[in-house]
C-alpha cells in the first residue's frame, strides 16, 4: 500500500494542452491584437470587435449601431463603394458582421496570401470611413435595414424577441429596444449623427483584432502594425449607457401579449439573469442543459417527449453586459398556454426537491464541453471565442478557466442558482397568439406595444 | 508585395557666387531632418497571388466482398472520427415514386434500438459526445456517427445497433404522424417562404413523374411501426454498401476494426442512380400563392440547368456564381445594394447525375414585386447575352479553390467531400478536373450555356397578397395560376407547362 501510494504520488499528473495559446499585443494607438497560429489548412480568419452596440444608442438613435454596421461596407477613403466586398471576394475571401446589444463584430476568412489585403481593408474602414459616409449610401442602407426588419417581422414569430425584451427590460433600460431599432429612428438618422457615431465609437482603443490561421505570428504582427500605423490613438471612448437603476421586481407588467399571423400559441417565461462575468453563470449554463438537452432532459421530456404537450420547447441562457436573460419557452397549437406555463414552472420548482443526478450533470457538462471544442476547430469561431474572452475577462486565453468552472459545477450549485435567479415572483411571461385569439393568452396579459 | 514609398527631403544650403576674398569658413554641417514617419501605401490594394488547388488523396479502398467496400481517408490531427455507412439504394428502390412509409422510416431510424429505448439511446449518445445521424433519400441511405477518438468503440457499438436492430415504436410513429400533419396543414401554409418552396416543387413536376410525389395525408394516417420496420429490413439488402471512415487513425487496422460493421449487409448489384425527370421545356409560367393581407412577397424562379457531369455543368456553375453566388453577385448588387429592396437575394444550382435546376430566392415588399421580377429577368437576359466577366469567373474559381483546400480541417469536412464522391460515383481527379476547367472558362463559354439553358422554360412562384401583386405581374405579361397556401403545400395543383 505504501509503495502504491508512493507510485501514485510520484506519477506526475499529465497536464492537458491548453485550449488556446494566443498571443496578445497592444499597439501604440491602443488597438488590442490577438494572434493564434493554425496550420491545418491555408485559411486565415480575421475577427474585429468594437465595444459598441444597441445599448449605446439612446432615444432617437435606436437602430444606429446596426445601421452603422451596414455602412462599414459601403466604402472608405481608399476603398470605393462596394470595393470592400469585391476585392475580398476576388481574393477568395468571404465576410460578414453582426451587431448585438453590447458589441459589433466584423469577421472574414480568406487564403493566407490575402492577409495584407484583409488588413488594408479593415484598417481603412476603421481609420478613414468618412469618405464612404455620404447621403447616397445612408439612404440606400436605410432601405436595406428597414427591409431586413420587415422580412424578419413578416415571418411567423418574427417579432417575438422584440416583444420579449420590451417586457423584460423596462422603458429606459438600454436593452428595452432591440438591435434592429425602430422605423422612425432609422428613417430619421442624419448623416451628421452617423458620422458622429463613427468618431465616438470606432477607435483603436475600443477595438480588439483577432487573427487565427496559417501565418507566422511575428510576421502577422508586423503586418498589423504596418497597416494600422497611420491610425492615431484617439483615446478611450466615452462611458457607455447603462441602466439607471437595477430592474425593480416584480416587474410590472409581468405578463405581456403579442398577437401575430401565427397558427399556434407560444409562451415565453423569462427571468433577469446575471451579467457577463458573474460567478453564477457556469451553473446557469449547466442548468440550461439539464433542462433542455434533448430526450432524457427535464423540460424536453415533461413537455415534449413524455407528454406531447408541445411542438417545440427550448431554453435560452444569454448573459449580456448589463443584465442577462434566462428564458424557457413552449409552443403548441392545441395545449393551453396556462397548462404550458404551469408545466414549465413545475419542472423548475422540481429542481429543489430533486436536484440533478450525477448522470444529468455529466451529460450537461459533456454537451457544454463538446460545443466549445467543436467551435475551437474552426478558425472563424475560434477567433470569435478569443475576442469574447478578451472582452469578458481581459484575457484572451480564458477558455481553460471557463471550462474548469463548468466542470466544477455541482448539483447544489444548480439548485442554488435556480432558487436565486428563477424565482416565480421575478418572472415575466409573454403570450404569443394568433390575431383574434387574445383570450388564449395567460390571464392578466397586457398588450406589448413594440417601440 | 508591399510597396513602401519613402520620401526624404534634404534641405540644401543656398549657394552664393564666390567673391574675391579670403575663403569663408566651410558652413557648419546641417543635420538632415528626421524623416517623417509614413503610413502604409493605400493608393492601391495589395495584390493577392492566385491559389493552387491541393491534390487531395484518393481514399484507400478495401474490397470487403459481396458489394461492400471500405473507404478510408486519413485525417491527421482530427479530434473526431466519422464513420458513415452508405447504402446505395433508397426510397425508389424500396417502393417506387410514392414514399410516405420510407419518409417516416427515414425520420425515425436511429431513435431507438432493441438494446436502448429512445431516452436511453439519447442519453448514451450525449454522455459519450456522439453525434448520430441517419436518413433515407431517393436512391441512397446512410447511418453515421461522429465521435471523439476515445469514444469510437462505444460509437461503433451504437451504430451497429442502429443499423441492424432499430426499433420503430408506436409512440414515436404517433408523434411523427401528429407533427407531420401539423406541419403540412398549419405551419407550412402559414409561412410565405415554405409555401413558395412547396409550390415551386409541385409546379416543376407532375405528381406522377419521378420525384413529383405529393404529400399524402391519408397514407400518413395509416402508418404503422411494422411498415417502417419492413422498409428498413428491405433497405439493408437493397444495394451495395460503402463504409466511409475519416479520422486520425491507422489504416492498417481499418478492415479489422470497421469491416464487421457491414458484414452481411447490402447486395452485390449496381448502385441505384437518379433518373431524368425534367421540368417544363418552354414558356414563362407563374403560380401565385394567394396570402391575403401579406405585406411581403416570397419570390422563386426556377429554370432547368445541366445535370452533374454534363459538358455544360462547370460553365453553368460559373453563371450561377456571377448571378447569385456571392454578396456582390449581380442579383444582390442590383436588388439589395443598388435599390435596397431586399435583405438578400441568392441563387442555387442544384444537380444530380440526371437532373439539374437553377433557383432564385428573394423576399421583397409588395410594392417592389414587379420591379424585382423585371430586374431578375434583366440580369438573366444580360448574362445570356454577354456572359460572365473574366473577373467574375476568377472570383468564382478562387472561392471554389478555397473551399476545396479547406477540406482537411475536420473529419466532418472530409467525410462531406468523400461521401459525395461515393454517392455520385465521381473521383478526386474528376473534381480537380472541374476546378481546372473552371479556371479556364471564358466569358464566351458562360454566355453560350446561359443562352442555352435560360432560353428554356422559366417557372415563377410568388407567395403574397394576390390583390396587390396580380396587377403588377399582369402588366409584365405574367398571368398567374392562383392557388391557396394549403394547396401549395399539399400539392393540390398541377405542374405548369405540360400539355
Amino acid at each position: 500500500m505504501i509503495a502504491l501510494l508512493a507510485a501514485l504520488a510520484a506519477t506526475p499528473t499529465a497536464s492537458a494542452e491548453p485550449l488556446t495559446a494566443a498571443q496578445v499585443h497592444r499597439l501604440d494607438n491602443g488597438l488590442t491584437v490577438i494572434l493564434e497560429e493554425d496550420h491545418r489548412t491555408d485559411e486565415v480568419a480575421l475577427h474585429i470587435r468594437y465595444h459598441v452596440g444597441s445599448r449605446d444608442e439612446g432615444d432617437g438613435l435606436h437602430g444606429c449601431a446596426h445601421l452603422f454596421e451596414h455602412l462599414m461596407f459601403e466604402g472608405s477613403r481608399n476603398v470605393g463603394n462596394n470595393k470592400f466586398d469585391e476585392w475580398l471576394t476576388a481574393a477568395g475571401g468571404a465576410n460578414n458582421a453582426f451587431t448585438s446589444e453590447d458589441q459589433t463584430a466584423y469577421h472574414m476568412t480568406f487564403p493566407s496570401g490575402a492577409l495584407d489585403l484583409a488588413l488594408f481593408l479593415e484598417s481603412d474602414r476603421l481609420g478613414f470611413l468618412d469618405a464612404g459616409l455620404d447621403e447616397a449610401n445612408l439612404t440606400n442602407q436605410k432601405g436595406v435595414v428597414l427591409q431586413e426588419r420587415n422580412e424578419g417581422f413578416a415571418a411567423p414569430h418574427g417579432r417575438d424577441w422584440d416583444a420579449l425584451v420590451a417586457l423584460q427590460f423596462p422603458p429606459g433600460h438600454p436593452y428595452h429596444v432591440s438591435t434592429i431599432g425602430t422605423v422612425a429612428d432609422v428613417e430619421g438618422f442624419s448623416l451628421h449623427a452617423v458620422q458622429d457615431f463613427w468618431r465616438t465609437w470606432y477607435r483603436p482603443q475600443n477595438a480588439v483584432l483577432v487573427l487565427v490561421g496559417n501565418f507566422k505570428s511575428d510576421e502577422a504582427l508586423a503586418k498589423v502594425r504596418h497597416w494600422f500605423s497611420d491610425m492615431p490613438d484617439l483615446g478611450a471612448p466615452p462611458p457607455r449607457l447603462t441602466a439607471a437603476a437595477p430592474i425593480a421586481k416584480p416587474l410590472n407588467p409581468s405578463r405581456g401579449l403579442l398577437t401575430d399571423d401565427v397558427e399556434d400559441r407560444t409562451v415565453y417565461v423569462s427571468w433577469q439573469a446575471p451579467p457577463v462575468g458573474h460567478a453564477d453563470l457556469p451553473a446557469l449554463e449547466i442548468l440550461s442543459w439539464v433542462l433542455n438537452g434533448g430526450q432524457g432532459t427535464r423540460l424536453d421530456d415533461a413537455l415534449y417527449y413524455d407528454k406531447s404537450l408541445t411542438t417545440d420547447v427550448g431554453v435560452y441562457a444569454g448573459p449580456s453586459e448589463i443584465d442577462g436573460m434566462f428564458i424557457a419557452y413552449a409552443t403548441s397549437e392545441r395545449t393551453s398556454l396556462k397548462k404550458l406555463d404551469a408545466a414549465i414552472g413545475k419542472v423548475i420548482a422540481g429542481l429543489t426537491k430533486s436536484p440533478p443526478t450525477d448522470a444529468e450533470l455529466k451529460r450537461a457538462k459533456v454537451a457544454a464541453r463538446s460545443g466549445l471544442l467543436d467551435q475551437l476547430e474552426h478558425p472563424e469561431s475560434r477567433a470569435e471565442l478569443l475576442a469574447d474572452c478578451q472582452y469578458r475577462k481581459s484575457q484572451a486565453n480564458c477558455l481553460d478557466q471557463e471550462l474548469a468552472a463548468l466542470e466544477a459545477v455541482t448539483a447544489a450549485d444548480v439548485v442554488r442558482v435556480a432558487s436565486t435567479w428563477l424565482k416565480p415572483a421575478d418572472r415575466v411571461a409573454l403570450s404569443v397568439v394568433p390575431k383574434g385569439d387574445e383570450k388564449s393568452a395567460l390571464s392578466g396579459s397586457t398588450l406589448v406595444e413594440l417601440p | 508585395m508591399i510597396r513602401a514609398a519613402v520620401l526624404l527631403m534634404l534641405a540644401l544650403p543656398a549657394v552664393a557666387a564666390p567673391k574675391k576674398a579670403a575663403p569663408a569658413a566651410p558652413p557648419a554641417p546641417v543635420a538632415p531632418p528626421i524623416p517623417k514617419p509614413v503610413g502604409p501605401d493605400r493608393t492601391t490594394p495589395p495584390p493577392v497571388a492566385a491559389p493552387s488547388p491541393l491534390h487531395h488523396a484518393d481514399p484507400q479502398v478495401f474490397d470487403l466482398g459481396a458489394g461492400r467496400k471500405l473507404w478510408f481517408v486519413p485525417t491527421p490531427g482530427a479530434r473526431k472520427v466519422v464513420v458513415q455507412v452508405i447504402l446505395h439504394a433508397g426510397t425508389h428502390e424500396l417502393e417506387g415514386w410514392s414514399s410516405p412509409q420510407t419518409d417516416a422510416a427515414s425520420e425515425l431510424w436511429g431513435v431507438a434500438t432493441t438494446r436502448h429505448g429512445a431516452s436511453e439511446l439519447a442519453a448514451e449518445l450525449a454522455l459519450h459526445d456522439i453525434n448520430l445521424s441517419t436518413g433515407i433519400g431517393w436512391h441512397d441511405a446512410w447511418a453515421e456517427i461522429e465521435a471523439p477518438k476515445e469514444e469510437l468503440d462505444t460509437a461503433l457499438s451504437l451504430l451497429d445497433d442502429v443499423l441492424r436492430r432499430p426499433v420503430f415504436t408506436g409512440a414515436e410513429v404517433a408523434r411523427y404522424k401528429r407533427e407531420t400533419s401539423y406541419f403540412l396543414t398549419l405551419a407550412a401554409p402559414n409561412d410565405l417562404e415554405t409555401a413558395s418552396n412547396s409550390a415551386l416543387g409541385h409546379a416543376w413536376r407532375p405528381a406522377d413523374a419521378p420525384y413529383g410525389a405529393r404529400p399524402d395525408l391519408t397514407a400518413l394516417k395509416k402508418l404503422k411501426p411494422s411498415d417502417l420496420a419492413t422498409r428498413h429490413a428491405a433497405l439493408l439488402a437493397a444495394g451495395p454498401v460503402t463504409l466511409l471512415v475519416a479520422g486520425d487513425l491507422d489504416p492498417s487496422t481499418a478492415v479489422a476494426r470497421f469491416g464487421k460493421l457491414v458484414e452481411g449487409l447490402g447486395a452485390d448489384k449496381a448502385a441505384a442512380k437518379a433518373v431524368a425527370s425534367p421540368g417544363p421545356t418552354s414558356g414563362e409560367h407563374l403560380v401565385l400563392v394567394d396570402v391575403p393581407g401579406a405585406t411581403q412577397a416570397s419570390i422563386r424562379l426556377r429554370t432547368a440547368a445541366p445535370p452533374l457531369g454534363h459538358a455544360d455543368s462547370v460553365a453553368f456553375s460559373g453563371v450561377d456564381w456571377a448571378l447569385g453566388g456571392a454578396f456582390l453577385s449581380r442579383l444582390n448588387s442590383n436588388l439589395r445594394e443598388d435599390k435596397g429592396w431586399t435583405y438578400g437575394i441568392r441563387s442555387r444550382y442544384g444537380r444530380d447525375v440526371a437532373n439539374g435546376t437553377w433557383t432564385v430566392s428573394v423576399m421583397v415588399s409588395n410594392e417592389n414585386v414587379g420591379g424585382a421580377v423585371t430586374e431578375i429577368r434583366r440580369e438573366i437576359d444580360g448574362i445570356a447575352a454577354s456572359g460572365a466577366r473574366a473577373d467574375e469567373i476568377d472570383a468564382g474559381w478562387r472561392d471554389r479553390v478555397g473551399t476545396w483546400n479547406n477540406t482537411f480541417r475536420t473529419a466532418a469536412d472530409v467525410s462531406g467531400l468523400y461521401s459525395d464522391l461515393a454517392t455520385t460515383g465521381r473521383t478526386v481527379g474528376v473534381r480537380l478536373g472541374d476546378l481546372d476547367q473552371f479556371a479556364k472558362l471564358s466569358p464566351a463559354d458562360t454566355q453560350r450555356v446561359a443562352a442555352q439553358w435560360f432560353g428554356q422554360a422559366r417557372v415563377w412562384v410568388i407567395a403574397g397578397d394576390r390583390s396587390v401583386l396580380e396587377p403588377q405581374l399582369q402588366s409584365l405579361g405574367l398571368t398567374p395560376t392562383v392557388v391557396s397556401p394549403s394547396d401549395a403545400v399539399l400539392g393540390r395543383m398541377s405542374a405548369v407547362g405540360r400539355p
